[in-house]
């Protein structure tokens, strides 16, 4: 503890700014321990008091409006003045409690802190953080000064409460991004694109070490509520420079770039950000090319790619740094109006963006993970991080959750429905009046359905991302093939199953592909035929019962029913005469080998044909339809089941089978009535409903082909009222058993070819239940 | 019975630290989280001695401040700025409203202890 002199007193005095609280408790303490130090002697011990007695009224009482004067005060200080013996020396007695000072720590060394308020600061600087991002991207479009001012008190408290625990880094950075706030505040800083990448990508390292701190936190031990912590050491010295460039003062040390970001997570996130942010400048691009309106488009291609550009340098991808500089600078002359935004130039910026792409999975695959360097390119030590990083997950407060776990969360929810249907409706109760029971077995009933929602909703992503590539895929064939094509998409925000996703994205394109280069046709053929020059493909994607419609369709030539049988004749795929209808001639497009040679030359960068489309619908027990007519288009209609695997069902029985129909497909059930049925032949039988004229099925008939013997129940049967699409019809069973969840079960190979049936379910006394496919129903007995 | 303090911040962590200070040492520490919330406390519970963050939300320190002291139960209670404003304009402005001072943010508990001690003797 240093010992307080009266020298040094009186320079702290003097030094003293009225209202600092600090100083003035500091001075205090040091005029009492002098006071009562044996070796002062009784004149200055009473000087001393006296000054300590008009130090603390001086500096109780507001200076400026009760017009105390400090300046005779500081006059009448020891030193300059001769000395006074003081009339009542008021010597105050109480024990000195001075603290021991602490120095402030380094950063890479261990600090203490207290655990409560530790976590109390990870919680509100997260809070802040996640507020942070939004506004200051709000700031881009329109500034607002009450944005400002709330960004400002938000970094504002992070640096306040990160000083009470010694998170130098954290402080420092938020003092940074506090100044630059502080700036755009007052007005000396107007905002640029460049201030909110500054700012976005300080709030991101911001981030990073309060998530360093917080993972750092929750290992550390703890003794009587207080932990030792060691943060991770950021190097801070590339971003502080460009915080002082901006601010055009004193230069940062130069320092060497930290290894942090170097480990195969970071850059596999970086990968990550870097598709997405292709991605984004694609359809930057392509709506340039579109609506020829750059302005805003242009400029959100330029940062992302810059930002891209300082993301590879701080990988130390030399490469790819050097490319997105090319193509930045390209972007910049586009900008700068020096060059036109032209055919040329939006072409040599797909192209820039393919290599990008290339190049960043080469640079960021596992097998090289040590960063991919070109001979003459250092790695250039500016921080720039991406401001799109984190935007997703702050916006949304999600977590990344491995696929596996949400399949085998999946399939266990599918177990739990079977087990309690195994449970409920044991034969072990039957007969049993169970009233406890049963209201105990709703509860847990409407809990799994919750838990199924739930799980469902989980995989489901909307058709957005799937449907915006095809904007690419349409324009680049359009050129390919020389055609005008315009894209026009819908129902994008349709959500579907993450896995189904992925497995459709391949048919659709092919059928896309296949309506471009053989549905619609060359410009001089259309104007001939009295068409619009421009072609037009349209993509939709609507909820359609229990399952979902992608439907695509072209208003090109349609297709050509007889040169299909040719080809497919040609090719051996159906023997020569042999009679189909409509739809199984469309169908034989997706036959292996039925493809044109000129078109397997189209695919094969790909290895797969049209007839992948048929082999992925099927893996999800989807199904295609086909409705074309000459002249007018084609329309390819992908019918893939909402789900795979649960299902709502009404299961019924007729004769002594069980069947589920999917509650989606029906509308209602009527009590048979034989006396409502008119028969136009001795197949077809109808029905008449509220004026309506449906046509009517026996599901018993239906289904004798399946060997069963209908026990007549008499006169108690049930016609439920089936849709599908705009069209109804009547189907007459035996009896409704129940309506319950269903768990999906793929029919046995040997059972595979049975018709109007789309799965199998197991009951929960052990029986099993057809799942009726009502599309294919309706097609069968309709058509 | 000890010296009630009212710790008006918007910062959860800062009024915990000031809590986890002053409570052992006996004084009572009521809690506001912006300027209006701490005039409401003020005038509903009368204390000893105000520590006002300045950067507020809804009702900043300042105002805060100038509300408060215009209550005459409250003319010659002592008021501190916790602050991280070291700036001379912000220091004026404080000065100009008649509190005792400020506490540039981040203190020692210690001198927090210290000062209220000085203020409180």
């Amino acid at each position: 503890m240093r010992k307080p002199t009266i020298v040094g007193v009186v320079k702290k005095i003097r030094a003293f700014e009225p209202g600092d609280l600090i100083a003035a408790a500091d001075i205090l303490e040091d005029l009492e321990s002098l006071i009562v130090a044996e070796q002062t002697s009784f004149d200055d011990s009473a000087l001393l008091s006296k000054v300590l007695e008009d130090f603390t009224v001086l500096n109780q009482r507001n200076t400026t409006s009760e017009g105390v004067n400090w300046t005779s005060f500081l006059e009448g200080l020891p030193g300059k003045m001769p000395k006074k013996p003081s009339k009542s020396p008021a010597v105050r007695t109480s024990s000195s409690r001075q603290a021991p000072r602490k120095t402030p720590k380094l950063n890479s060394e261990d600090i203490s802190v207290d655990v409560e308020v530790l976590s109390s600061f990870l919680i509100e600087a997260r809070e802040h953080l996640d507020e942070i991002e939004p506004r200051v991207l709000s700031l881009e479009s329109q500034f607002d000064a009450q944005t400002v001012n709330e960004i400002f008190r938000s970094v504002h408290t992070i640096k306040g409460v990160s000083g009470f625990l010694n998170l130098d880094q954290i402080k420092t950075l938020s003092h940074e991004l506090e100044f630059l706030l502080d700036g755009l505040r007052s007005g000396n800083l107007a905002t640029s694109s460049a201030l909110v990448d500054l700012l976005l990508q300080g709030c991101d390292v911001l981030q990073k070490m309060v998530q360093d701190v917080a993972g750092k936190a929750s290992e550390m031990s703890v003794k009587k509520g207080v932990g030792t912590l060691r943060p991770t050491f950021f190097d801070l010295s590339a971003l502080m420079k460009l915080f002082h460039d901006f601010q055009n003062v004193r230069p940062a040390p130069p320092q060497e770039i930290t290894e942090l970001l170097q480990n195969p997570e970071l850059i596999a996130k970086f990968a990550q950000e870097a598709v997405e942010t292709l991605e984004t400048v694609e359809q930057c691009i392509l709506t340039m090319e579109k609506t020829h309106k750059t302005g805003d488009y242009l400029n959100e291609a330029f940062r992302a790619i810059h930002t891209l550009k300082g993301n590879a340098g701080f990988f130390g991808f030399g490469n790819l740094e050097s490319l997105c500089m090319e193509m930045e600078s390209l972007l910049d002359s586009l900008r700068k109006g020096q060059k036109q935004i032209d055919e040329q130039s939006i072409q040599s910026l797909l192209r820039y963006l393919d290599r990008l792409r290339a190049l960043v999975q080469l640079s960021t695959s596992p097998n090289q993970a040590v960063p991919f360097e070109t001979s003459d390119h250092e790695p250039v030590k500016v921080a720039l991080l991406d401001p799109e990083a984190n935007k997703y997950s702050v916006k949304k407060k999600d977590i990344r959750v491995d696929t596996e776990k949400l399949d085998s969360l999946f399939d266990l929810i599918g177990e739990l429905i079977t087990a309690e249907s195994l449970v409920i409706d044991s034969p072990d109760l039957r007969g049993l009046e169970l009233e406890g029971f049963q209201k105990s077995a709703a509860y847990l009933s409407k809990i799994t359905r919750e838990l199924q929602n739930i799980t469902m909703s989980m995989r489901m992503i909307p058709l957005e991302g799937l449907f915006s590539k095809m904007n690419r895929l349409v324009r680049d064939l359009g050129r390919k093939f020389n055609k005008e094509i315009e894209l026009e998409i819908s129902g994008a925000e349709t959500e579907m199953d993450r896995n189904i996703i992925e497995e459709i994205s391949d048919p659709l394109v092919h059928i896309i592909r296949n309506a471009v280069d053989h549905g619609i046709e060359d410009t001089a053929v259309r104007l001939a035929k009295g068409k619009k020059p421009n072609g037009k493909v349209v993509l939709n994607a609507r909820y359609e019962g229990n399952e979902i419609w992608i439907t695509v369709s072209d208003d090109g030539a349609g297709l050509d029913r007889a040169r299909i049988l040719e080809v497919a004749t040609d090719r051996g795929l159906i023997s020569q005469g042999a009679v189909l209808n409509d739809g199984e001639v469309y169908k034989l497009v997706f036959e292996p080998g039925f493809s044109t040679a000129k078109e397997v030359s189209e695919i094969s960068g790909r290895g797969v044909g049209m007839d992948v489309v048929k082999k992925n619908l099927e893996k999800l027990r989807g199904n295609i339809d086909i409705h074309t007519v000459i002249n007018k288009g084609t329309d390819f209609v992908l019918r893939i089941p909402l789900t795979l695997a649960i299902i709502d069902g009404v299961t019924l029985r007729c004769g002594t089978m069980l069947y589920s129909l999917p509650i989606g497909d029906v509308v209602e059930f009527q009590n048979f009535d034989p006396d409502k049925l008119t028969s136009a032949d001795p197949h077809h039988k109808v029905m008449r409903l509220r004026g309506e004229i449906l046509p009517v099925m026996s599901l018993a008939d239906f289904f004798t082909s399946s060997n069963q013997v209908a026990p007549d129940t008499g006169d108690k049967k049930v016609s439920i009222i089936l849709k599908s699409q705009n069209r109804k019809m009547a189907v007459i069973v035996d009896e409704i058993v129940g309506y319950k969840q269903i768990v999906l079960k793929a029919l046995p190979e040997f059972m595979s070819h049975l018709k109007g049936v789309s799965g199998c379910t197991i009951m929960g006394n052990g029986e099993v239940s057809l799942i009726i496919d009502v599309h294919a129903l309706f097609h069968r007995f309709l058509v | 019975m000890g010296k009630k303090i009212l710790c008006i911040d918007d910062s959860s962590t800062i009024r915990m630290l000031v809590k986890k200070t002053l409570l052992p040492l006996d004084y009572e520490v009521l809690e506001a989280e912006n300027g209006k919330q701490g005039l409401e406390m003020a005038i509903n519970n009368p204390v000893d001695l105000l520590l006002v963050d300045v950067n507020m939300p809804v009702m900043n320190g300042f105002e805060c401040v100038a509300a408060v002291k215009a209550l005459p139960q409250y003319a010659k209670v002592p008021m501190v700025f916790l602050t991280t404003e070291s700036s001379q304009e912000k220091k004026d402005q404080g000065r100009q409203l008649g509190v005792s001072g400020w506490i540039i943010k981040p203190f020692e508990p210690d001198g927090l202890v210290k000062i209220l001690r000085m203020l409180l003797p």
